[in-house]
């Protein structure tokens, strides 16, 4: 199935403690079961990843709406950071029943943002 | 080169799929023996990988299945009343010798990895990795591309243990010079 | 401890008559006479615990917590002892903390014996942490800044947190840890601690 996921802030930047807010779209044709939006920092790099859900948004009548605005409220920490052998990754994510065994849910579509005061990510200043 | 773009990243190398023996036909091995069986294989060799295909094609069985770790005692002490689920024990060497026995004698369903085969079950399967193996890994990485002398070099380096391998070339690629190091 | 990192509870401080704030020791490793007589000095005890409780003939279940008692009790002991000969290495204190980014605090270290103090290194530093869970769990660290703090004995040294610095963070497997670093050769004994501070979000 193929969902989108836009954000009213076109360059996808956002302060700690603001707003994220957009539109998911979906094909309810295809849609399965359920759908959720989340919102979510995530590790990458050489330790274990983690990730952790910080507000979901069910979406209801999946089969029926093609749309649904959205908006989450940032936590204060942590910041979008970019080191050598840790990032931190935010995005919204759209999650939905698993094709796979062994596995309830699979993401179908993200939307990755960058969250820091400075509107750029910590650790790396090239970008 | 930031955590989050380097090809040997945790979470890549955690995806990578089992190599070797069928995996359909180990599976399949396992339901002719009643769902009980050893994986053996030093460390980094692709057993845990393995434990976890095998799962998804016993559940694909119709079979309850749940996987734990060495370490999850509450888990393992469930283990010994629910006799209704296929228990894939991960680590299984690393549990005290009185409760493995137990685990092993009492369990009508369980399969583990271990590294040394006298462990009271069935041999399933033995892993073993080779610079071929790892070749053919690093391809599915799409990291730096290294000559089968890198390769050999590391794979000697690394003692056959993947897992290390690809910390070391995460280092590397960390700071961008995994073919000078591996030059000298 | 949440994913912030800004639970200071867990670096547990105290604030000194004089208003500075005394930062408890993280982490740290000593070589030389005062561990090996700690560990020896411990062994000997308990050993000493075993043979008599065996001569004694007493129940295992006494016996097992006798034990484990004599265990704390030798290992407090002993500590205590080699701290009084060795003396108890390095203390770091600030002026403030936590600190938030974009904003100075002043470093004092001290020693309880500083003429045994042959070679000292005071590194304020700040580094990435990756935990990977395994079999075992290996901890990697990657420092992003290290700067060495000298005269930081002889008196308060000033440090700037950057102010696009990444603020303390903690979550189950990563962490951003700000710390000052102590290392010290000396009477016979290496010695390295670590002094977690927490940089909080700079102020807008």
């Amino acid at each position: 199935m193929t969902a989108a996921i836009t954000l009213r802030n076109s360059d996808n930047r956002v302060k700690p403690n603001g707003r994220v807010e957009g539109v998911v779209s979906w094909d309810p044709a295809r849609a399965p079961a359920w759908l959720e939006l989340r919102l979510v920092w995530h590790t990458e790099g050489k330790g274990t990843r983690e990730v952790m859900v910080v507000g979901r948004v069910p979406l209801t009548d999946v089969r029926v709406a093609n749309q649904r605005t959205f908006s989450f409220t940032l936590p204060a920490m942590p910041y979008t950071y970019h080191g050598r052998i840790l990032s931190i990754m935010w995005s919204v994510d759209l999650f939905g029943p698993s094709r796979r065994l062994l596995q309830r849910e699979e993401q179908l579509a993200t939307q990755p943002i960058v969250v820091s005061p400075t509107l750029q990510p910590f650790g790396d200043r090239r970008e | 080169m930031r955590a989050h773009e380097n090809p040997f990243r945790l979470s890549r190398v955690d995806s990578l799929r089992f190599r070797g023996e069928q995996v359909p036909a180990l599976a399949a091995t396992l339901r002719l023996r009643g769902y009980r069986g050893a994986v053996v294989g030093p460390e980094g060799s692709g057993k845990s990988t393995l434990l976890r295909e095998i799962a998804e094609h016993l559940e694909h069985d119709g079979q309850r299945v749940r996987i734990v770790r060495f370490d999850d005692l509450a888990a393992l002490v469930t283990a010994l009343v629910d006799r209704g689920a296929v228990w894939l024990i991960d680590g299984a060497e690393r549990i005290p010798l009185p409760l493995r026995a137990v685990l092993t004698a009492s369990l009508r369903s369980v399969v583990i990895t271990t590294h040394t085969p006298a462990t009271g079950l069935p041999l399933l399967v033995r892993c073993a990795t080779t610079p071929a193996l790892l070749t053919d890994l690093l391809g599915d990485l799409h990291g730096p591309t290294l000559s089968a002398a890198e390769v050999e070099r590391l794979f000697d380096a690394s003692r056959g243990n993947l897992r290390l391998a690809f910390r070391f070339l995460y280092d590397m690629s960390a700071q961008d010079f995994v073919g000078a190091f591996l030059a000298r | 401890m949440g994913p912030s990192g800004l639970d200071s509870g867990s670096i547990i401080h105290r604030v000194q008559d004089d208003g500075r704030t005394k930062l408890r020791r993280g982490s740290g490793k000593s070589t030389g006479p005062a561990s090996c007589a700690s560990f020896g000095g411990t062994v000997l005890i308990v050993v000493s615990a075993v043979a008599v409780l065996g001569a004694l003939n007493v129940n295992p279940l006494a016996g097992f917590v006798v034990l484990a008692v004599t265990l704390v009790f030798a290992a407090k002991s002993m500590s205590a002892l080699t701290e009084l000969l060795w003396g108890a290495g390095p203390g770091v204190s600030v002026s403030r903390h936590p600190v938030p980014a974009g904003e100075r605090f002043n470093v004092r270290c001290t020693f309880s014996r500083p003429r045994n103090v042959q070679e000292l290194k005071v590194v304020w530093q700040g580094r990435e942490e990756a935990i990977l869970r395994g079999y075992d769990d290996t901890t990697f660290a990657e420092p992003f800044l290290r700067q060495e703090l000298v005269d930081a004995i002889r008196g308060d040294v000033s440090i700037e947190i950057p102010r696009d610095a990444m603020p303390s963070f903690s979550g189950k497997h990563a962490r951003i840890i700000w710390s000052i670093s102590v290392e010290t050769t000396g009477g016979g004994i290496s010695m390295q601690a670590d002094f977690p501070i927490i940089v909080l979000p700079g102020r807008s």
